[in-house]
């Protein structure tokens, strides 16, 4: 458990932190993520990356966290618009192409939705409880989103 | 997917305080699930202390108690998740005390069903079942740690109704499905509900001043006494089951209740010469 | 002059019509305070009253300056005390954490990620923390006795007591507890009771001695052994004068009691002096020599 824990926390940490600004809630999530691998560890298939499924547990937890009275922790405010620098350039075409630098232009509020249901993987439900939005504000951003992208690559 | 690059310190840097769009953190983020080498290179710039203070609640997490069904069911009910714990340590509501409630009640149910003489034995036998219960909550063996729970701030008093409340309700469900199997006239099926709750809050007005394990027999025997002393050998009577009976239950419960309410501070401090 | 954390003032204690405590006075500052006595009623009782467990027939008790009578302080004591009694029975379906954390949650630890960390941190303290998750009943006598102890930190009170912690402990856990018990003792006040009198020697920067419902000696641990200093002495047969003598294991008898003129004088123990104490009570009690 520990060299599980050594390997993946401070990833962990991190990425959550990208998505909820509420630090003491993350630490809560990495906690039960955790001790949900260690528990739940007969059932991990064992095909694809260990990380892979550890973050699939952790965003789902930190969704829950999101259910009921619980104000939905605003993600932090990514550095948007600015020039990605050459070298950043590079990075960005290796992973994503073009995508990446569209990504950038469009709004912040459709950045966020694309980050949640494409990036993150997560169902309109489980995206709108992550943001604080109902589900059909999901939706139609996401149009938004797709139509923004397109006139971008185009 | 291979890739030619990896996270370098910088980069790292840069992730960790947030100061990065969104289409490169994800670049990285993908990168991360499947380079162990760079999440290695991540992980020195996560500040140690924090994740020691997070392991340390795995670690404590770990060795915790998971709630079982009855907690979980309870807490959603909207019951504090400590309440909820220190009623699923009652003894008497543990499985062993519900199989042997679930076993007494079925034998006298059967019973029961051989005529006036056994549904008089299952209408005695209901109402002492929560007695039984909330003196098994309490006495010695079963409470071992009475001495260090008065040394502690939780109001004792609390403790003991919330107990009594939920050994009562789990009796009552109980007796309530087993007497409408039971007895088939109407009123009668329930007419040990009274009689119940009469039982069980003198057990507690007189677990202010004695111990609780006596005043449960005490209040037993005196029950047993009253209910056959209406129904003597030869005949079977229903007398102590009458609404003028019912009533008397219904009074005495009231009185029960303002005793114990009055006298709830006696079972914080214990005053009591022996 | 600093306030005593814990004042007991003409206490009286009885059961059923046989007095444990008969106007006893005891006083306690921060530190480690030893209670010496015979086994019976007075020590535990005085304990349990001191741990608000108990109220005395007569008497005025103030613990950390409030007292306990009062309904609305009481809770507040309570918060800032840990008490270990005597016999602690625990549910032998418990595990070690769960017997705990069921402690913290009547000591109103009420948020379960915090108090689930106390427990650990208190488990941690008494060496217990690898078999957090075994039940009670795998647990040997003197595992549970320092499971017993461990609830007894939760919180970190200002105020301990301890009724026999380390009876039934092997040696090497005996002197693991001292550790642990002196360095509770560094800004806290621990009351403790023992048969062990090398454990209060080694501890206490104050004994109090009970007998008969009464303290009669109230000081440092050193005092105490001075009063027994020449009544203690060596010598190669049994002195018929001695009030108790035993064979040491080198051939030699030690004598305790009123000694001969020309006796060899050995350095008195604890015991000893408190052994001389009590008899010489006892026998003044009775109107003898």
């Amino acid at each position: 458990m520990s060299t599980l824990y050594r390997r993946h926390a401070p990833w962990l940490v991190l990425r959550l932190s990208r998505r909820c600004a509420d630090a003491g809630l993350v630490d809560e999530v990495v906690q039960d993520t955790f001790l949900a691998a260690w528990r739940g560890a007969s059932r991990y298939q064992g095909t694809g990356e260990v990380a892979a499924w550890i973050w699939g547990i952790a965003i789902r937890r930190l969704i829950d966290q999101f259910r009921g009275q619980r104000a939905a922790a605003l993600p932090l405010s990514d550095v948007a618009g600015s020039e990605p620098s050459a070298e950043d350039r590079v990075l960005l075409g290796v992973e994503y192409g073009d995508l990446g630098g569209a990504l950038n232009r469009i709004s912040p509020e459709l950045r966020a939705v694309v980050q949640a249901t494409i990036l993150d993987g997560l169902t309109t439900r489980e995206a709108g409880r992550l943001l604080g939005i109902p589900p059909g504000t999901v939706k139609t951003r996401m149009m938004r989103a797709r139509a923004a992208l397109r006139e971008e690559l185009a | 997917m291979t890739t030619a690059w990896h996270v370098d310190p910088r980069l790292a840097r840069r992730y960790a305080d947030g100061a990065m769009d969104l289409a490169l953190a994800t670049s990285v983020e993908a990168h991360l699930v499947a380079c162990a080498s760079c999440r290695d290179v991540i992980g020195a710039v996560v500040p140690t202390d924090r994740l020691d203070s997070i392991w340390d609640g795995l670690a404590a997490e770990l060795d915790a108690p998971r709630p079982g069904l009855v907690e979980r069911f309870l807490t959603r009910l909207g019951m504090r998740e400590d309440t909820a714990r220190l009623l699923v340590t009652t003894a008497s509501l543990r499985l062993s005390w519900l199989t042997s409630l679930a076993l007494v009640l079925g034998f006298a149910a059967l019973t029961a069903g051989s005529g006036d003489r056994g549904r008089l034995l299952f209408l005695t036998v209901a109402p002492l079942l929560p007695v039984a219960g909330v003196a098994a909550a309490f006495a010695g063996p079963l409470d071992p740690v009475r001495d260090v729970a008065a040394a502690a701030p939780y109001s004792r008093f609390r403790l003991i109704l919330l107990r009594a409340l939920a050994v009562l309700a789990t009796s009552i469900g109980f007796a309530a499905v087993a007497g409408v199997l039971v007895i088939d006239e109407g009123w009668l099926a329930v007419g040990w509900l009274l009689p119940a709750l009469a039982l069980v809050s003198t057990t507690l007005a007189l677990s202010a001043r004695f111990d609780p394990v006596h005043a449960a027999a005490a209040v037993g025997l005196v029950w047993v006494m009253v209910v056959w002393s209406h129904a003597p050998l030869r005949q079977v009577s229903f007398a102590a089951f009458a609404p003028p009976a019912q009533l008397v239950y219904l009074l005495v419960t009231i009185a029960a209740v303002i005793v114990v309410v009055a006298a709830r501070t006696v079972f914080d401090y214990d005053r009591r010469s022996r | 002059m600093t306030t005593p954390t814990v004042e007991l003032t003409g206490i009286v204690k009885s059961y059923r019509r046989t007095p444990a405590l008969r106007d006893t006075t005891f006083v306690a500052h921060p530190g480690i305070t030893g209670l010496l006595g015979p086994n019976g009623a007075g020590k535990t009782t005085l304990l349990r009253i001191a741990a608000t467990v108990l109220a005395p027939d007569q008497g005025v008790v103030r613990l950390l300056g409030l007292n306990p009578h009062s309904d609305e302080v009481r809770g507040e004591i309570r918060r800032q005390l840990g008490y270990l009694p005597q016999d602690v029975g625990i549910h032998r379906f418990f595990t070690a954490f769960e017997f705990v954390d069921y402690i913290a949650i009547l000591k109103e630890m009420v948020h379960r990620r915090s108090r689930h960390q106390e427990v650990h941190r208190v488990l941690g303290l008494v060496g217990l923390d690898d078999v957090a998750r075994k039940r009670v009943y795998a647990l040997s006598g003197g595992m549970r006795r320092r499971l017993a102890l461990a609830q007894a930190l939760l919180g970190d009170p200002q105020l301990l007591v301890l009724d026999e912690p380390t009876s039934g402990l092997d040696p090497e856990q005996r002197l693991r507890f001292r550790d642990l018990i002196s360095r509770l003792g560094e800004g806290r006040t621990v009351l403790l009771s023992s048969h062990n009198s090398d454990d209060l020697a080694a501890l206490c920067g104050h004994i109090a001695v009970l007998h008969s419902g009464h303290i009669v000696f109230a000081g440092p641990p050193a005092e105490l052994i001075a009063t027994a200093e020449g009544r203690v002495w060596q010598s190669t047969q049994r002195a018929p004068g001695a009030l108790l003598a035993w064979r040491t294991g080198d051939g030699l008898y030690r004598n305790v009691g009123d000694p001969p003129p020309d006796a060899t004088f050995v350095p008195p123990q604890l015991e000893d002096a408190y052994l001389l104490l009590v008899r010489q009570d006892s026998l003044s009690a009775v109107g003898g020599p």
